[in-house]
């Protein structure tokens, strides 16, 4: 009998580190912004929760980013009730309760929906969409199949939340006593939908120069899970342009609210934007940006 | 001529009723390290009360006067059709496995390639998975073989006797493995004089003092540490890579044999080992977030032996084995967490009893046990083989498992007889039963077995039965499996011819076809109950050997495997089996220079395993990961493996000391062999990932 349980990925690292050898150019990196891509995904209620419960109606807000920062896309969207599947794209549980086509403006997409009133609580919700750029976006139950119409690339993306219940109910992360500095000058966020300027009042770096940033995170963006512990925060870097320290970091739930990380400016001259999505872990997304103007 | 020695043991001649006679060597026998008046293990096939009191009857006539006195080696005789044996010495010198036992096997036909320090596992034998095979020491299946990754086994092979490897139609005796089965044999400790022995290599070092300390009893103690991490916080920069693994491992053994008399014999094991890896990772793994923080992983286990071996009767012989002790596994990523505490016992008595010079029966019973607690938090487990890339851990649905007690219980017994109805002919049909007291499930295998000895140099051999394995204890698990979950079974047949060309020249040919029932597969997306007995499996091959031994320190192997391995999940089309190797070919071989001096040199080509390629991949926004969506599971193959492997070694004698100089060179040529791919975080573009690179070995050993 074996008694542990293989984990590919101790497996799989440590075998990178011992004998593995990747070859070729290094594969592109997944803090920088090449194309348009999705960053994030959540459900909004009137509460601040991230959880709906049965027969309440939401929102889902779907973010998306491109090399200049804001975009806009067409999408195809599906919210239903889904299997409880350990990994892979949400399968859903019969016919779905929303089944919509939306314009995202902005890098946000909207869609409401209501959980229906016979959904158990507890139960996993899903969201199934495809975005285009060009072209009509289409969904099927075969993630394969999913299309713009034959125009263009599909930006496929799945989520999951799950129906409050009397033991489970989040919130998103909240991050409006956010804070960010650069050396000693503070950033001003902004809304994900402002495209990057160089205009008065953004912060103006030296091009191809290492900074170091740090992210002081809104006390409220963790919710306490016991008394000595609350939700481990994973922080997504996104920048349109230069090089992040990294892509992802993660807060403890014992660690300060406090994310440190550098970033090397591009060489080239221009307005970048950055984003940094918040995760905790059960449900609960929240996103902000930035821009940066490298002179 | 026959030439015996009436008064060393009649045990040989009785064995000679039941075997093949293979060579009489006058002589030999200190060399071998096997004393002439020692009986030989009551385990092997053919093994006989030592008090005997002759031949079989009409096996050797009167006119076979025994008259010199003279040594018998003698092989022990198959009950499987094919058993391939391989001793401590040959062992241990075989090009590209450092030295060591259980690796040494691979260059055996029947036995599937797998990556340098990826497989940590049992080996694959005929198209079958690793967790198809059981690996015995002394009987007894082990917590561990390897250290991690597969570098080193957990037992030193210096104080191995052999190593046993049987790739399918496995005696009625074993059980719970739907594969085949490898079992090393402990050695007894010297009983000559006080012998010591100091390894150094760059990879681990080991130490061994052995000898008699009364006229009866003799021990052997070993230790071993790993030396890697010194090397890899030494002389390695710290930004050489993004991760770096340091593992550090260590293992000891402890062996004492009393012989209380001719009749009882008792060896008293103590062994254990311990793995801990520590990963350092600069900055946080880019396509992974839970590959994030520090990573730490520690399984150990220590173990106490008993095996009495005894002669109750003439006729009658009884061997009882119980093992047991501690055991703890512990894995952590960032919030994966594992946690294992547990005790093992494994029992095992059984009898052999000869009712005749053509009948003798085996029969007896053993038990597999676990009990302890753990706990865990990670992804759900999914089937082990046929799963194509998954994407990353952060995007797998996490399962907690509160601390739970857990007593998985596996008794199981067996009869099997041995009937010769002519001297050349050998029937083995046998029956095994098992139980599954945490699955409450039951199984019954019978098993035939056949060997005829068509004349002194060729031998046809087949075999035929059924081989069941239980679901592993988390697959019957509530929350992590399905409680309902049955356990699988193979059906194997082979037939095969021996031929023995010269003394010095055997070459064995042997066909096998295979197919699984009731394999165990995971539901569409791991979604409850996440196993059902829903998986098919068939494997068909032709297996060739060919062995060259002019001396006893020069050798020679041709190993050739030529197989296709297919599986069928769920309704799904038949796949190829993740480790389909078509072609298997391994060259092997040692000489002996003279003055001290042995080279050695092994050469593989192996075709490349299946691969999956992933088609596209959808944004998992809960997160900010990407689900890989496959194409045709192991539809295509990797470019085909090719590796030279060399080890040269001088031994010099400096009075009582014999100082043994070795350079192991793996991949001599720095073929960059494709083991896979790897991928950018949305799987959009990927690269080819080669395996080890050349890698050398020195290492210095010192015998007294």
């Amino acid at each position: 009998m074996n008694f542990e349980i293989q984990w590919r990925g101790v497996a799989a690292t440590a075998a990178v580190g011992l004998s593995l050898v990747a070859c070729g150019d290094p594969l592109k990196d997944g803090q920088l912004l090449e194309e348009v891509r999705p960053l994030g995904v959540r459900f909004e209620l009137e509460n601040g929760l991230s959880t709906p419960a049965p027969g309440e109606s939401a929102e889902v807000v779907l973010l998306f980013a491109g090399p200049t920062g804001p975009v806009d896309l067409r999408l195809a969207l599906e919210i239903c009730q889904a299997e409880e599947t350990a990994r892979g794209t949400p399968i859903c549980i019969g016919t779905p309760w929303v089944a919509q086509k939306i314009d995202v403006v902005g890098s946000e997409g909207r869609a409401s929906f209501s959980v229906p009133e016979h959904i158990e609580p507890g139960s996993r919700i899903g969201i199934r969409a495809v975005g285009c750029e060009t072209g009509e976006p289409e969904l099927t139950s075969d993630p394969l199949d999913w299309n713009c119409g034959g125009q263009g690339e599909p930006i496929e993306v799945g989520f999951d939340g799950v129906v409050r219940s009397g033991s489970f109910e989040n919130q998103n992360p909240r991050l409006v006593q956010s804070r960010l500095f650069v050396a000693d000058a503070e950033i001003t966020f902004e809304d994900v939908g402002v495209r990057p300027t160089c205009e008065e009042g953004v912060l103006e770096v030296e091009a191809g120069k290492k900074l170091e940033f740090q992210l002081r995170l809104d006390p409220g963006a963790r919710e306490e899970l016991s008394d000595d512990a609350g939700e481990i925060l994973q922080i997504s870097h996104f920048s349109t342009a230069g090089l992040l320290e990294r892509q992802f970091s993660i807060v403890d739930g014992s660690e300060d609210l406090v994310v440190d990380f550098t970033w090397k400016a591009p060489k080239e001259s221009g307005a970048v934007k950055q984003y940094a999505v918040v995760r905790d872990g059960r449900g609960g997304v929240a996103w902000l940006s930035y821009s940066l103007c490298v002179q | 001529m026959r030439t015996l020695r009436r008064n060393a043991t009649t045990t040989f001649l009785i064995s000679l009723a039941w075997s093949t006679w293979t060579e009489v060597v006058q002589g030999q026998t200190a060399e071998r390290g096997q004393e002439a008046d020692e009986q030989p293990k009551a385990e092997d096939a053919s093994a006989a009360p030592a008090s005997a009191s002759g031949p079989p009857p009409g096996f050797l006539d009167d006119e076979e006067e025994l008259e010199f006195e003279a040594v018998a080696e003698v092989e022990a005789p198959p009950r499987e059709p094919t058993k391939r044996v391989m001793e401590q010495e040959q062992l241990t010198r075989i090009p590209g496995t450092r030295g060591d036992a259980l690796r040494a096997i691979e260059v055996m036909p029947g036995v599937a390639r797998t990556q340098f320090a990826a497989n940590d596992g049992p080996p694959l034998l005929r198209g079958g998975s690793s967790w198809e095979s059981l690996v015995l020491l002394d009987g007894a299946p082990v917590p561990l073989i390897y250290h991690f990754g597969g570098l080193t086994s957990f037992f030193n092979s210096q104080l191995l006797e052999s190593v046993e490897m049987t790739p399918g139609n496995y005696s009625s005796r074993y059980g719970r493995a739907a594969g085949g089965v490898v079992e090393a044999r402990v050695r007894d400790p010297k009983s000559d004089g006080f012998h010591a022995m100091l390894e150094l290599s760059a990879i681990d070092s080991f130490a061994i003092v052995e000898g008699p300390i009364t006229k009866k009893t003799s021990v052997a103690l070993a230790a071993r540490r790993s030396n890697i991490d010194f090397f890899f916080k030494n002389f390695v920069p710290d930004d050489a890579y993004q991760v770096m693994a340091a593992p550090i491992y260590w293992d000891y053994q402890g062996i004492v044999t009393h012989r209380f008399n001719e009749r009882h014999k008792l060896r008293t094991l103590v062994y254990g080992s311990q793995d801990s890896l520590e990963l350092y990772y600069g900055d946080s793994a880019q396509e992974d977030p839970a590959l994030q923080g520090s990573i730490d992983a520690r399984l150990g286990f220590h173990r106490l032996q008993l095996e009495l071996d005894s002669q109750l009767s003439d006729k009658v012989t009884q061997q009882l084995m119980i093992s047991g002790g501690p055991a703890l596994g512990d894995q952590q990523i960032g919030q994966l967490r594992q946690k294992m505490r547990f005790w093992d016992v494994i029992a095992r008595a059984q009898w052999g009893i000869f009712l005749s010079d053509a009948v003798r029966l085996d029969t007896g019973m053993d038990l597999v046990m676990f009990a302890g607690k753990g706990e865990y938090t990670g992804p759900a487990p999914a089937q082990g083989e046929g799963n194509p890339e998954f994407g990353a851990l952060a995007g797998e649905r996490y399962l907690t498992i509160e601390e739970t007690g857990l007593v998985p219980t596996r008794p199981g017994a067996f009869l099997e007889a041995s009937l010769r109805p002519v001297a050349s002919l050998l029937l083995v049909p046998g029956v095994r039963a098992d139980y599954v007291l945490d699955g409450d499930d039951w199984t019954v295998d019978p098993r035939f077995a056949a060997r005829w000895d068509a004349t002194r140099s060729t031998t046809f051999k087949g075999g035929v039965g059924l081989y069941s394995q239980p679901p592993e204890y988390y697959e019957i698990m509530d929350d992590l499996g399905n409680p309902d979950a049955k356990p699988f079974r193979t059906l194997q047949t082979s037939f095969g011819v021996e031929q023995k060309i010269t003394d010095a020249i055997k070459v064995d040919v042997e066909g096998f076809y295979k197919r699984w029932y009731d394999r165990l597969v995971d539901t569409e997306g791991g979604a409850p109950p996440r196993f059902e007995n829903d998986g098919r499996g068939r494997a068909y091959g032709l297996e060739t050997l060919i062995e060259i031994r002019p001396s006893a320190k020069s050798q020679a192997f041709l190993a050739y495997t030529l197989s296709r391995s297919e599986r069928q999940d769920r309704d799904d089309p038949w796949r190829l089996f993740d480790y389909d190797q078509t072609h298997i070919l391994s060259l092997t071989g040692n000489y002996d220079l003279g003055k001290g001096w042995i080279v050695g040199a092994r050469f593989r080509y192996v075709s490349g395993n299946p691969t999956t390629a992933i088609e596209k991949a959808v944004y998992d926004a809960s997160t900010d990961t990407y689900f890989p969506v496959a194409g045709e599971v192991n539809g295509s193959r990797l470019p085909a493996f090719h590796q030279l492997d060399v080890r040269v070694e001088k031994r010099f004698d400096i009075g009582p000391v014999g100082l043994t100089t070795y350079l192991e060179v793996m991949n001599v040529y720095n073929a960059k062999n494709r083991e896979g791919r790897s991928y950018s975080f949305d799987y959009s573009e990927s690269q080819g990932v080669t395996g080890m690179p050349i890698f050398p070995n020195l290492g210095i050993r010192g015998e007294l």
